[in-house]
């Protein structure tokens, strides 16, 4: 089993670190470096983590476990209006980041009010795209329970929904709730607020941990990350895209950030030492996001193997 | 009056209402408002649903005219120009904007750093006229700034409005659905109790 770890230290010596990982046959899912520092986030074999502690002592930096490494979360705010930004939702979305999500943050057309709160249909689309939705909701108690639910009832991922009151249950249709975390505007940085941040990291954690569960039921034909690490090598065009993260790891896929209609054949084409081709275990789509390529890789009883 | 001396925000749901004030207070510091108000009373109603927001204004500084920032000078009788010392540098770049549009860039200089002249035939109409001209009127500016203030205040949904403002006093109504009658009744209420101290 990989386990997603998240390494922040000096640059000096760092690739031994990428070596190591490789060697263990873990990935390397990210690399950020910032000046003199930097942050890997990596999926490590279990059992061999005793040896990257080692040498993370060795080179006198910090690993941690990042339960939301590899997944891919979007935070909804009602609208892109100051009323929600730059605080509490991209808060939120920053906060997720430092775990190891790869977040993104969008404001629907018509999601403000209570009678008119709306959601489209090219939202929808977008956000079954991710693993995982939260939605950055407001103060009152009403709104939340008898009103906002017509933004999250159709979607197909799980749905946190985040407030200002305490509430017993999670409104219908949503998967959890994490309370204290209503419309606020100032930067979240008082103790109650970064707690509410470490509890709606707890519950995506929780709700990220029953979805792997959910599919290893069923388990994936691949594992996400070595589609990742095989579309580098293959496509080195990947290398050149200016995004941070240019291979976006999903629970079930990827998104790449390539060029749908001039990438898809490509990705389709890749070929694994097993002999397989990329087309014969996963679906490549458009994304909505842009022109990217999404990937769904298929369960093994479609495939019939896992490789 | 003292900056808000009277600060309520009030709602049937409580844990709402605080947060509220909470955004309310966050709002009001980021636009400078906190001492501009006076007494505030802020009833929300998440259900019908409305939003009363009503407030009495401390009355603030004068509007700055051009005499307040600079002595005017016609200078010898036989010099064809206004000579303006400047005693405050704060509106220097309005006060030249000004200028220029009325008199003309070519007939505006300024040889030093507190010195502006203006070159006219006519130079005591000028300088009588100039005294008076209004530079900046930090009245119109806190308006300004308290209708941004209320636009970020207001739950955004609530697009439907109605406001009274005078100099002194803001009363505000908003919701999604039509104004009802009531509602800017209770608003006025609130507000005579507002103006009565409570």
């Amino acid at each position: 089993m990989l386990e997603p770890i998240m390494y922040e230290g000096g640059v000096f010596k760092h690739n031994l670190v990428i070596e190591l990982i490789e060697d263990l046959g873990g990935y390397v899912l990210q690399t950020n470096y910032m000046q003199t520092e930097v942050m890997i986030q990596m999926l490590c074999p279990h059992e061999d983590i005793s040896m990257l502690e080692d040498m993370a002592k060795e080179l006198r930096a910090k690993i941690t476990r990042a339960p939301l490494t590899g997944t891919d979360i979007i935070v909804i705010a009602p609208t892109l209006a100051y009323h929600h930004l730059p605080h509490h939702a991209c808060d939120v979305a920053e906060y997720m980041r430092r775990f190891g999500a790869n977040t993104t943050l969008i404001g629907l057309a018509r999601g403000v009010g209570r009678r008119i709160a709306q959601i489209s249909a090219k939202e929808r689309v977008l956000v079954n795209e991710h693993d995982l939705a939260v939605f950055a909701l407001g103060n009152f108690e009403d709104c939340l329970i008898n009103k906002k639910y017509v933004l999250y009832k159709d979607l197909d991922v799980p749905c946190i929904i985040t407030g200002t009151p305490e509430l017993p249950e999670p409104p219908m249709y949503a998967k959890d709730y994490v309370g204290h975390l209503g419309r606020i505007a100032h930067r979240l940085k008082l103790e109650g607020e970064l707690d509410a941040l470490d509890r709606l990291v707890e519950t995506v954690g929780k709700t990220l941990d029953e979805q792997r569960i959910e599919i290893s039921k069923d388990p994936l034909t691949t594992h996400p990350a070595r589609i990742m690490k095989e579309i580098k090598e293959q496509i080195p065009e990947i290398n050149k895209s200016l995004s941070p993260a240019p291979i976006t790891l999903q629970l079930m896929g990827a998104r790449v950030k390539l060029s749908y209609s001039q990438y898809k054949e490509a990705i389709g084409n890749i070929t694994f030492e097993e002999g397989v081709t990329l087309r014969e275990i996963a679906k490549v789509l458009p994304s909505e996001v842009r022109d990217y390529i999404i990937i769904k890789i298929l369960p093994k009883s479609v495939t019939g193997f896992v490789i | 009056m003292l900056p808000l001396e009277v600060f309520r925000v009030e709602s049937p749901d409580k844990t709402g209402a605080e947060a509220y004030e909470s955004v309310i207070r966050d709002v009001l510091a980021d636009l400078e408002l906190t001492t501009v108000l006076g007494r505030l009373w802020v009833y929300i109603d998440p259900v019908e649903p409305f939003f009363l927001f009503c407030t009495l204004i401390r009355t603030g500084l004068p509007p700055i005219c051009v005499k307040d920032m600079a002595d005017i000078s016609t200078g010898t009788p036989s010099t064809k120009k206004v000579e303006l010392k400047l005693t405050n540098e704060e509106h220097i770049p309005t006060l030249l904007n000004i200028l220029w549009i009325e008199y003309g860039r070519e007939n505006v200089s300024q040889p030093e750093r507190l010195v502006i002249t203006i070159d006219t035939d006519n130079k005591d109409e000028v300088a009588e006229n100039l005294a008076d001209v209004v530079i900046a009127d930090p009245r119109r500016e806190i308006e300004s700034r308290l209708a941004d203030a209320l636009l970020r205040i207001t739950p955004e949904g609530f697009r439907v409005r109605h406001h009274v403002s005078t100099g002194s006093e803001m009363l505000f109504v908003a919701s999604e659905d039509p104004i009802k009658s009531e509602w800017i009744k209770k608003a006025e209420d609130m507000m005579d109790q507002l103006k009565e101290g409570l």
